[in-house]
Formats: structure tokens, C-alpha cells, sequence
């Protein structure tokens, strides 16, 4: 079974999508913030994907995935952005940080199963 | 005002020199040579005097005029002074009101911050119960399905045994069939048979008459042959003996013949009573009919049980696909509660303009206080504030609406034509 990590600083998203994850037949790790994410990272969590916000209080999606790429373990994992964001100048930096994908918020069901699938491949 | 001012004591002055002017012309003579002799006073000392009376008059005509034009000494100029003085009064009174409620611009804004707080706090614990109420109902969705799934294996196995068990019963209802074709012939032979025996047992009443026919014939020849003896005497008694003994045997044997046609009527009057009733057409048919009513009934069991089965599948068909279709609609709704995430932070913007108007007010405020600008207070015009909101938008239907209500036509077209899924 894949695990999914899912960062976001809304426990209602953390708590809807974790719940689509799992009926799709996916694990999930989930961090309410960028700091907490990095620190399971640190600690060697073990995640074939990341889908984090991009505006967090904080350690902002960009940062976190910034520091996560330096990790040894995490150069190759796939990471999408799923944010109410849309703007093209953050896509770009978003993908010079090292993320694979971008999703708008909000997505539906189908989008986001059909996206992770697709990274997962 | 100045000018105006100015205006009015030119006039007045020009009037007044054309005054002074035309009586200095006409009052000239008689002022020499009448009133400065009369009263024995030098030219020099009369021109003199005359000048003073002139700037006396002159003065005095001049405060006349402008009391009587302007209800004012000084043209006016005092009543305005008192008017300006009134009205800056007013307008520090006005200011220090405009400054009071600038700064308490604060206060209401606080008042709006907790408001869309409460709206945010709300609307966040709305969207969690709504996920654990969705995903409490995707539980029990779960466990229909589980259960569906359950019942839908056993109702197969059912639904493979049931098939064999109604193959067999087709395989039986033939069987049967077979078998009544079978008893149907074997009953008609049996008829043709029973029939053969009887006739021919009753054609044994012919032999048994013609047996009867010759000791008939062996008692009259026995009859004969002792009459012979009689008459041959002693010598035919011998024979008369023998005679004797056929005649016995003829009668013996006449009985015996008797008995036996009364045996064989008896045996074939048996056979017809014991097979009267099966042998009869209607009670064949009615067995016929009864084995075939039976086969039709059980092939009629077998086929609706197979309806049965048809439908029950169908049944468990839709199930399964409603709870599919339900356990899409249930992620769906699940991923649409994204709504309240986007609705928070379009609040947190809403956080971010009412700070950006406090400061604004507090400088505006500040500078109503400085009206000199003695103590330097800039503000930072409207319009930057708005540039500064417009960077930190999070999202495009903030910035589209920003665009809208400022009527922009050259919003941020790439962003907007970006599609909502992109793969690196």
C-alpha cells in the first residue's frame, strides 16, 4: 500500500482528504504545518508522495520542499502543491523547488485520485 | 478676499479724491478770497488748516462710506475676519471630530475582525463535522457494502447450486417424461396382453367342450360295448368289466372336463375383474395426465425459482452499483468541503485590507492634526495600499474580483489562463 503525506494547516482538509486517500486504498501521514512536516522528514518518515499547501503560517510549501530535496531519502519522491494559488510566477517557483505537480483547490475526487495515480506511476 | 478688499478701497478712494478734487475746484475762490480774509488768516496758513480739514474729512468720509456700503470701517474686512476666525473654529471643531472618529475606525473594525473570526471559526467547525458526519455515513456505506458482498457470494453459490439443481430437474422432468411414454406403451401392451390371455383362455372352453364331446362318445361306445357283452354272455363278461370301467372313466373324465372349463371361466373371469379397472383407456390418460401435470409443475418450480434467482442478481446488481455510485458522491462531497480552506483565507485577506484602512486612518488622522505638515505626517495614498493588497492575494478570484471592482481590464491574464492541473 502507497503512503501518502498530506501538509496543510486546515485540519478540515488534512481530515477530508486523508478520508479520500483511505477509500482510494492509500496510507496517509499528515502535518498541520511546514516545521512538523520537515521534522518527520528529518526523522526518516517513510511516504511515496507529498501533497502539501503552498500558504502556510510559517515554513510556507516552497520552503518545506526546498529542505526536504536536500534530504537524501526524498530527491526522487514525487510532490504535488494543492492550493487555492493559481498564479504561474509561483507555479514556476514551486517547480525549481523541486515539485512535480500543481493542483488548484478546489479539486475533486476524480482530479486528485487521477493526478496522484498518474505522479505514482 | 484680498482682492476683493483691495477693489473696495480703491474705490473708495478714487471716489473720495474725485470728491476732494471737485471741492478743492469749487470752494478754491470763495475759500481764498472770501473765508481766510474774513478771518484774517494767511494764504500759507489757510492752505495749510484747509489741508488738515481735507485728511480729517477725508478720513471721516472714508469711515462713513464703508460703515454705510459694508456695515464695516474697514471694508468689510473686519466682518470677514470674524467670519474666517468663526469658520477655522469650525473646521478645528470639525477636524478634531473627523480625527475622533478617524481613530475609532479601529475600534470598528475590531468589531468587523471578530465578526468574520466567528464566521471563520464557524464555517471551519461546520466543515469538520460535515467530514466526520461523512465519513461516519461511509462507515455504515461500508459495512452495506461489506455486507452486500457477502450476500452476494453466498446468493452465487446459491444461484450455482440452485442452476444444478434445476438442471437435474429438467434432467428428472425428462426422465419422467421418458417414463410415462414408457408406462403409456406398457400399459397398452399389458391391455393387448391381458386381452391375448383371456381370449385364449377362453378358447379353451372349445377344447374342453370337444374333450366333453369324446367321453360323451367313450361313455355311449362303453355303453354299446357292455350292451355286446350282455349278449355274448359268458364269455363278453370280461369285457363287460372293461366296458364298465370306460363307462366310469367317460364319466370321470366328463367331470374332470367340467370342472376344468369351470376353472379355466373361473381364471379368465379373475384375470378381467383384476385388470378391469387398469386396463380401462380413461384410467391410463388420467395417469398420463397426472405424471405429466406433476413434470409440468416441477419445471414450472425450476423456472420460477430461476426468476427468482434473475431477479434477486438484479437486485443485488443495483445494490452493488448504488453503493458505488453513493461511495463516489461521498469522496466527492468529502473533497468539496475544500470550499471552507478557500473561504478562510479569502477572510484572512479581508484580515489583512482592514489593517491596511486602520493604518490609513490613523495617518490620515495624524495629518488632519498637522495641518501646517509642521511635524511631517505623510500618509500612504489609497491606491498603494491597494497595489500593496493586490501582491498578497492567495488566489485569482480574489485578484479578478480586485480587477472587477476597480473596473481593470489588464488583470493577470497567464494566471488565470493557467490550467488547474499541471504536471512538471
Amino acid at each position: 500500500m502507497k503512503t501518502i503525506f498530506l501538509v496543510d494547516d486546515s485540519a478540515t482538509i488534512l481530515l477530508s482528504i486523508s478520508n479520500i486517500m483511505a477509500k482510494a486504498g492509500y496510507a496517509t501521514e499528515k502535518a498541520s504545518s511546514g516545521e512538523d512536516a520537515l521534522k518527520k522528514f528529518q526523522a526518516g518518515v517513510k511516504v511515496d508522495l507529498l501533497i502539501t499547501d503552498l500558504n502556510m503560517p510559517g515554513m510556507n510549501g516552497i520552503d518545506l520542499i526546498r529542505e526536504v530535496r536536500k534530504l537524501p531519502n526524498y530527491r526522487f519522491m514525487p510532490i504535488l502543491f494543492l492550493t487555492t494559488e493559481s498564479q504561474q510566477s509561483r507555479r514556476m517557483e514551486a517547480k525549481a523547488a523541486g515539485a512535480s505537480g500543481w493542483i488548484v483547490k478546489p479539486a475533486t475526487a476524480d482530479e486528485l485520485l487521477n493526478t496522484i495515480k498518474l505522479v505514482l506511476r | 478676499m484680498a482682492s476683493r478688499m483691495y477693489k473696495r478701497r480703491l474705490l473708495t478712494i478714487l471716489a473720495i479724491a474725485v470728491a476732494t478734487y471737485a471741492a478743492v475746484f469749487l470752494l478754491n475762490g470763495w475759500f481764498h478770497q472770501i473765508f481766510l480774509p474774513s478771518l484774517r488768516i494767511s494764504n500759507s496758513q489757510g492752505d495749510a488748516v484747509g489741508s488738515l480739514i481735507i485728511v480729517f474729512v477725508v478720513y471721516l468720509a472714508q469711515r462713513t462710506v464703508s460703515q454705510a456700503i459694508f456695515r464695516d470701517s474697514m471694508y468689510g474686512v473686519l466682518t470677514a475676519n470674524a467670519s474666517e476666525a468663526s469658520h477655522a473654529a469650525n473646521i478645528l471643531e470639525s477636524n478634531d471630530e473627523i480625527t475622533k472618529e478617524l481613530l475609532s475606525v479601529r475600534s470598528f473594525h475590531d468589531v468587523l475582525r471578530n465578526q468574520l473570526d466567528s464566521v471563520t471559526q464557524m464555517t471551519e467547525q461546520a466543515a469538520y463535522d460535515i467530514t466526520e458526519r461523512l465519513q461516519s455515513i461511509d462507515g455504515v456505506v461500508d459495512q452495506l457494502n461489506s455486507f452486500v458482498l457477502d450476500l452476494a457470494n453466498t446468493s452465487d453459490e446459491l444461484n450455482q447450486e440452485s442452476r444444478h439443481n434445476i438442471a437435474d430437474n429438467q434432467a428428472l422432468i425428462q426422465k419422467m417424461d421418458s417414463y410415462i411414454r414408457v408406462r403409456l406403451d406398457e400399459a397398452i401392451n399389458d391391455q393387448q396382453r391381458i386381452e391375448e390371455v383371456v381370449k385364449q383362455a377362453e378358447g379353451l372352453g372349445s377344447l374342453v367342450q370337444f374333450v366333453k364331446h369324446i367321453s360323451s362318445q367313450t361313455n355311449l361306445l362303453a355303453l354299446n360295448a357292455a350292451i355286446e357283452a350282455a349278449r355274448a354272455g359268458e364269455a363278453g363278461r370280461g369285457f363287460a368289466v372293461v366296458a364298465d370301467e370306460v363307462r366310469k372313466l367317460s364319466t370321470e373324465t366328463d367331470n374332470a372336463v367340467n370342472k376344468i372349463n369351470d376353472g379355466i371361466n373361473s381364471v379368465a373371469e379373475s384375470i378381467r375383474v383384476q385388470f378391469r379397472d387398469k386396463l380401462t383407456n380413461s384410467n391410463v390418460e388420467a395417469e398420463r395426465a397426472t405424471l405429466t401435470e406433476f413434470a409440468n409443475q416441477l419445471s414450472k418450480l425450476g423456472n420460477n425459482y430461476q426468476e427468482l434467482l434473475d431477479q434477486e442478481q438484479s437486485v443485488m446488481s443495483t445494490i452493488k452499483h448504488s453503493t458505488e455510485e453513493l461511495s463516489g458522491l461521498f469522496m466527492n462531497a468529502l473533497a468539496s468541503v475544500q470550499f471552507q480552506d478557500i473561504t478562510r483565507q479569502q477572510i484572512e485577506q479581508v484580515h489583512k485590507a482592514l489593517t491596511l484602512l486602520d493604518n490609513h486612518f490613523e495617518a490620515l488622522a495624524q495629518r488632519i492634526q498637522d495641518v501646517d505638515g509642521a511635524q511631517g505626517n505623510q500618509y500612504t495614498p489609497l491606491s498603494q495600499h491597494l497595489e500593496q493588497l493586490y501582491t498578497s492575494y492567495v488566489m485569482e478570484t480574489q485578484r479578478s474580483g480586485h480587477d472587477e471592482a476597480l473596473h481593470h481590464t489588464d488583470g493577470n491574464g497567464s494566471a488565470a489562463s493557467a490550467p488547474k492541473i499541471e504536471l512538471f
